[in-house]
């Protein structure tokens, strides 16, 4: 989780371990600031309720979300199936072939000559439909390409997105904990109770505006599917 | 800089409406037609004079945005006057009136005074709620009403100021008990004994008692 951590909040590069000391953020700052974000992961993880105001203004990614798990878990499954009826339409091109051939064989050193015709017959059918099956097995396997490369760049791609917008998504939710916390004892007239406040307030608002970016990235992304499913499956 | 009281003031509407504008207009006599995102609540201060008196307005000016609701709750607390504010080019932040004042008045004390305020009366020409409409509603839940342009300054300052009338209205007529500052009111931190009006001593009986308030 630590190492995850880690890389979802930065781009993995070892600079990164130094980004840190030209901000001018500190160590306390930083501490509150994993406190407040590993606290609403824990009420995530307990599955507390969000208050509906809250909610209602996520609304929109969070329907986007919806559709980004629907679609990742059918196109899996799709992938799936579609690779198991290619296998199974190459089996029955296969055995259709073979047996068509020894039909045909059969057929020709038969003694009855009606029998024998009949045989060649089935045989010339069995042929013909396992050379009309493999022309269908092609148009199923392009399919299947075009699935796979969908599945692992676009879904790929957006499920990097997807959470990193939801790890977003807590560190924001936590720094408004913390912003709330601070404003319960908040009054401008007290001395120590502004600078508490202002600490959190920029928290907020950094995460703020990480995650309106985010939130725009993950609804573009996942907007971008539903062109791809028309012009693929339809 | 010294002052007999000080208010503190609340401005809640929904985002976009105008309140930090309106702030802006009345402390610093200036209009900023794009401005930030409030995070959280962002502060004003103003001294006024009302009855020959110094009283320092407190400025809470909140997040109208859905997702800082929550935390707006914990402003009303010890607040004493309330600017509730919608746009008048936006229906929409007219009709979610009813939910801001069940918040204010669930949250605050029952004496807080609340002032409605239609934003944005310059731009009559995209006008989506009637005047009449604003003052209906002000009417039938007991708010004073204004509209206002923190672009062109119009109404802002009596906005703020008749406000602070009524809240001092109030302590004259001993509505407000000024010693519990969870009313929202604050003794300045020095009192010339000088006015017999003024709250001077806690030990001498306090507010309302040369007011005459019977």
């Amino acid at each position: 989780m630590a190492s995850q951590f880690y890389e979802r909040n930065t781009s993995g590069m070892n600079a990164d371990r130094f980004m840190a000391r030209l901000t001018d953020e500190s160590t306390v700052n930083t501490m509150q600031r994993h406190y407040w974000t590993a606290r609403q992961f824990i009420r995530t993880k307990l599955g507390k309720k969000e208050d509906e105001h809250l909610e209602a203004s996520d609304i929109e990614l969070d329907t986007c979300l919806n559709l980004y798990r629907s679609v990742h878990g059918t196109s899996f499954q799709l992938l799936n199936n579609v690779d198991n009826y290619a296998n199974f339409l190459l089996d029955e091109t296969l055995v259709q072939n073979v047996l068509g051939k020894y039909l045909k064989e059969k057929g020709k050193i038969d003694k009855t000559v009606a029998v024998g015709r009949i045989l060649i017959a089935v045989g010339r059918a069995l042929l013909f439909s396992s050379h009309r099956l493999n022309a269908a097995r092609i148009g199923v396997s392009t399919f299947y390409n075009k699935l796979s490369v969908f599945v692992e760049r676009a879904i790929g791609d957006c499920s990097q997105t997807i959470e990193a917008v939801q790890m977003c998504r807590t560190e924001y939710r936590g720094s408004l904990l913390w912003m709330k916390k601070t404003s319960e004892e908040l009054d401008p007239e007290v001395d120590g109770s502004m600078e508490k406040f202002r600490e959190a307030q920029t928290t907020v608002k950094s995460n703020k505006e990480r995650l309106d970016r985010l939130k725009t990235d993950t609804l573009q992304k996942v907007n971008l599917f539903i062109p791809f499913i028309y012009t693929t499956f339809l | 800089m010294s002052y007999a009281y000080l208010f503190k003031y609340i401005i809640i509407g929904d985002t976009g409406v105008g309140k930090s504008c309106l702030l802006l207009q009345f402390t610093d006599k200036r209009f900023q037609p794009v401005h930030d995102l409030t995070i959280g609540v962002e502060f004003g201060a103003r001294m006024v004079t009302i009855d020959g008196k110094q009283i320092k307005l407190q400025i809470w000016d909140t997040a109208g945005q859905e997702s800082f609701r929550s935390i707006t709750r914990s402003y009303y607390r010890g607040a004493a006057g309330a600017l509730l504010v919608y746009d008048i080019t936006r229906r929409d932040t007219f009709n979610h009136l009813t939910s801001w004042l069940e918040d204010a008045r669930q949250h605050s004390n029952s004496n807080m005074v609340i002032m409605l305020i239609g934003n944005k009366s310059d731009l009559e020409a995209r006008r989506e709620v009637k005047r009449e409409e604003g003052e209906a509603f002000a009417r039938e839940h007991g708010l004073v009403f204004m509209e206002t342009s923190a672009k062109t300054a119009a109404n802002v300052e009596e906005a703020f100021i008749d406000t602070a009338k009524e809240i001092y209205r109030k302590i004259q007529e001993g509505v407000f008990d000024i010693n519990n500052e969870a009313n929202g009111i604050k003794l300045g931190p020095q009192h010339s004994p000088s006015s017999p009006n003024s709250p001077g001593g806690n030990a001498t009986g306090g507010l309302g008692g040369g007011s005459g308030c019977c």
